[in-house]
């Protein structure tokens, strides 16, 4: 799969303190493993 | 107990990850407490963990949901695999029938590795993921 991040981008998630980011500044400063879980389990 | 053998894998691995200037996350789908509480159990505090309650991003990757992706086959050979390396399962802190994946991603946007989970504990190959991002990072 090699989806197109752009709509990716700018849907936002939660850090553990509860705070609002954005999935793409996980690369806005440079490359970035990005590992979605099936839960904290 | 393959969310904890996944992490265990890429914590391995963090360091080298870090050295060539490649940033690693973990996204869940529980609330930010559980987050947080994974993240010290699995001993990771320098490593981001970020969660999607809603599952947003998930949908949007198209990743797996459903229990067929749970109960399947598969899914005993990789218990074991997970079983022998030690892992248990830990009560369940999220969707229990999402799947996830694992995205490498140049600065600006462009992925150069994708992989969507199957199966529960359907996992890419550490070595693999890592080498796309270590390959991402050269100028």
């Amino acid at each position: 799969m090699t989806p197109d991040t752009t709509g990716l981008a700018p849907l936002t998630v939660l850090t553990v303190d509860g705070a609002p980011v954005t999935v793409g500044s996980a690369w806005s400063e440079g490359p970035a493993v990005l590992v979605w879980l099936r839960h904290f389990g | 107990m393959f969310c904890r053998e996944q992490v265990a894998g890429f914590r391995s691995r963090a360091d080298e990850l870090k050295r060539a200037g490649v940033k690693l996350f973990f996204i869940g789908n529980g609330t930010p407490t559980m987050a947080k509480d994974f993240q010290q159990f699995m001993q990771i505090p320098e490593l981001p963990v970020w969660t999607d309650p809603k599952r947003q991003t998930y949908a949007h990757l198209g990743f797996k949901r459903g229990w067929l992706s749970v109960l399947d086959g598969a899914v005993l050979k990789y218990a074991a695999r997970a079983m022998q390396a030690g892992f248990r399962q830990g009560r369940t802190q999220g969707d229990p029938v999402q799947q996830g994946g694992v995205l490498v991603v140049k600065r600006g946007g462009a992925v150069v590795y994708g992989y969507a989970s199957a199966q529960a504990g359907d996992h890419p190959p550490i070595d693999e993921v890592v080498a796309k991002a270590l390959e991402a990072a050269k100028p």
